[in-house]
């Protein structure tokens, strides 16, 4: 299966910022609503996987990454989310496991 | 061989010869003769003794060396968290810089941890994840915002600064007090390994 890649710090912002546009630059829903999101939507049209890095910025806020990888799960939910995404952290591994904890935990909510 | 070495080996050379001609121990017979190949043996083991002990003391001052430059790095986390802290105590933080800070403390103790691993200093895996976990709970307290904020909500967010409450702001120091009191342990364990 090929795949589609999203760098954070090379197509968003190497500043990732809080959880929503409304509280600074950057935010979480920013990042979904134009990157995340329909890169998703293409990788699914594609039959691609969808690989996200997220080395390169200055650092996440846990806000930030909830509502950009937990937003995305309570729109289309976490099975179909995990199946296609692939999350890439070298710089702070456990990056890798929160966001599939953010994902299973949005599917809980929605 | 240091000079204070060589006044060492002088004296007890000299003791030797004093003993050996003055004092006459009662029931012992010392020998006024001495064997070459005895001579040899003794210079020998003499300097196999002297190398031992020189190699011993370089081995403990380099793991001095490995110690301290650890300990180092610890108060070098240390003080910059508390610097954090000072700037949180003022009531608000610009978003980018506590997010920054987290990402460079977590690298800073991932490192000690792998440092103190590598140089065999016996730190448990339940000891790590408690001084992770604990600096997680840090971060979150200062930059995590749930999805629906009530109107008294104890951080907020406006134009990328950080406003908390003075209920967060205890909250944040007693965090930092425990990861402290963990990162002051690891320091002790550093120093004793």
């Amino acid at each position: 299966m090929d795949k589609k890649i999203i760098s954070v710090a090379n197509d968003f912002s190497k500043t990732p910022g809080p959880r929503y546009i409304k509280e600074g630059d950057f935010s979480g829903e920013l990042f979904r609503s134009k990157i995340l999101e329909p890169e998703y939507l293409n990788a699914v049209k594609e039959n691609k996987k969808l690989e996200v890095n997220l080395d390169g910025t200055v650092g996440y806020a846990t806000s930030f990454l909830e509502e950009a990888f937990g937003g995305l799960a309570r729109i289309y939910s976490a099975e179909k989310v995990l199946a296609i995404l692939t999350i890439i952290s070298t710089e702070e591994e456990y990056y890798k496991d929160e966001v599939t904890q953010y994902i299973n935990e949005a599917n809980e909510e929605s | 061989m240091k000079k204070a070495d060589i006044i060492l080996a002088v004296g007890l050379f000299i003791i030797g010869i004093l003993v050996g001609k003055y004092i006459n121990w009662p029931y012992f017979h010392i020998s006024k003769e001495i064997d070459f190949a005895e001579v040899l043996s003794a210079g020998s083991s003499f300097i196999l003794a002297y190398l031992v002990v020189k190699i011993l003391e370089k081995g403990k001052e380099e793991r001095r060396i490995e110690k301290d430059y650890l300990i180092s790095k610890i108060e070098e986390v240390n003080n910059e968290c508390n610097q954090l802290i000072s700037t949180i105590r003022t009531g608000q933080i610009d978003y980018t810089k506590a997010v920054s800070s987290f990402k460079v403390y977590n690298i800073k103790i991932k490192k000690i941890l792998k440092i103190a691993n590598k140089i065999k200093i016996d730190i448990t895996e339940q000891e790590k994840q408690k001084i992770l976990k604990s600096l997680k709970i840090f971060k979150d307290l200062t930059t995590f915002t749930p999805r629906t904020l009530p109107a008294n909500s104890p951080i907020q967010i406006i134009n990328n600064i950080v406003f908390f409450s003075n209920q967060r702001i205890s909250e944040i120091e007693t965090q930092w007090d425990r990861l402290e009191d963990y990162m002051f342990d690891l320091h002790i364990k550093v120093n004793k390994g």
